[in-house]
């Protein structure tokens, strides 16, 4: 935790003082660190958006959703762990920061690993519940566009309209 | 160093300083985990309509603005730099230079907004999308994740705007800027949570 290595900091109001004389209140780090992590994050960004211009392959653009999400995944670790100063944080920190990612990981495959096996089984799965909603999603926005320009052939059937 | 009689302690039940601040910053931690659930199950289901319409969901990313959208990654960095800035500058009892900070923070939050509301009138105005089977899933995942993403955006605006009139009052010092951090440690998990919204919504379809 950085407390072996005593660094002197001058403050505000032109005091000296050592990390131990700081009463626990947090770790301060240099300046310098957060430029660079700063500078890293600006550079993940570019290269990010360079690399979407290729179809880098692996079928249904599959390394292309991997290198997005691992780029994505080293930023928000600089962002929570130099930033957020998760770093100099105590074990039970972490252990909140891993536990709702840990669950996260879970209900995603879980839930990915459900309609893939359903998807298999029966391939129409889910497929007529989706339909029937865009039938309807489909229908109130046909019927949107109608009542603006005001075609709507004959609204009295379906009811409770109101202006 | 003798700052100690000047904590604002205030009638809390906590026996020391030291036990303000600590708990103070857990608490955001279990309340930031709380809000990884809150996007995850977003993101999950975004996952799921991803997988399930692929072509067309590569179709809608290439609908939206890569630019703006990277334009807005870069500001809403460059806040979380300052945000970082403005709690150094805290934990060294500069005052001044928390207010300078947070106005910057600020600046970039606001920019970030405006950016963003020039997407949604591209989009809901100027009935630019395309309207195809299955977009009303992407878009309404689109404006679900991004509009509560700037919700959360304009809730610490307010948050830093707090922090920026309290420091105005001198209020924040070596042994007390508790405040600062725990909004700071808010902020950037706002950033963190577009650091996966840009390529998620705008990038797998690749650059138009």
């Amino acid at each position: 935790m950085g407390h072996s290595d005593k660094e002197w900091k001058r403050l505000g109001d032109g005091s000296l003082i050592t990390e131990d004389a700081q009463v626990g209140l947090g770790h301060i780090v240099p300046v310098k660190l957060y430029n660079l992590v700063f500078t890293a994050l600006l550079m993940l960004t570019i290269v990010t958006v360079w690399v979407a211009q290729y179809d880098i392959g692996g079928g249904h653009g599959a390394m292309n959703l991997a290198v997005a999400m691992l780029i994505a995944t080293i930023k928000a670790a600089l962002v929570t762990l130099y930033f957020m100063h998760l770093n100099w944080e105590s074990k039970i920190t972490w252990g909140i920061v891993i536990y709702p990612l840990f669950i996260f990981a879970l209900i995603v495959a879980g839930t990915l690993g459900d309609f893939s096996v359903k998807e298999r089984i029966t391939p129409s799965f889910g497929h007529a519940a989706t339909e029937a909603m865009e039938k309807v999603a489909t229908g109130a926005y046909k019927r949107n566009i109608q009542r603006e320009q005001g075609t709507l052939p004959d609204e009295s059937h379906h009811g409770g309209e109101h202006h | 160093m003798g700052h100690h009689e000047s904590l604002p302690l205030g009638h809390t039940h906590f026996a020391e300083p030291e036990q303000v601040y600590h708990s103070a910053k857990f608490g955001m931690w279990v309340f930031l985990a709380t809000e990884v659930h809150l996007f995850g199950a977003l993101f999950c289901t975004f996952a799921v309509y991803r997988w399930r319409y692929f072509e067309d969901f590569q179709q809608f990313a290439l609908s939206l603005n890569w630019r703006l959208g990277g334009l807005n990654t870069i500001v809403l960095l460059t806040s979380s730099y300052f945000m970082v800035r403005a709690v150094d500058a805290a934990q060294k009892g500069l005052n001044k230079k928390v207010n300078s900070f947070c106005n910057l923070t600020l600046l970039c939050a606001l920019t970030f907004l405006v950016v963003k509301f020039f997407e949604y009138r591209a989009k809901l105005i100027l009935h630019e999308p395309p309207i195809f089977p299955h977009s009303h899933i992407f878009y309404g995942l689109y404006f679900t994740m991004t509009g509560i993403h700037g919700l959360h955006v304009l809730l610490g605006m307010g948050a830093i705007w707090w922090l920026k009139m309290r420091a105005k009052r001198e209020e924040f010092s070596v042994t007390y800027y508790t405040p600062v951090e725990v909004v700071g440690l808010y902020w950037h998990l706002v950033d963190v949570v577009w650091i996966y919204l840009f390529p998620l919504l705008y990038l797998l379809g690749g650059l138009a």
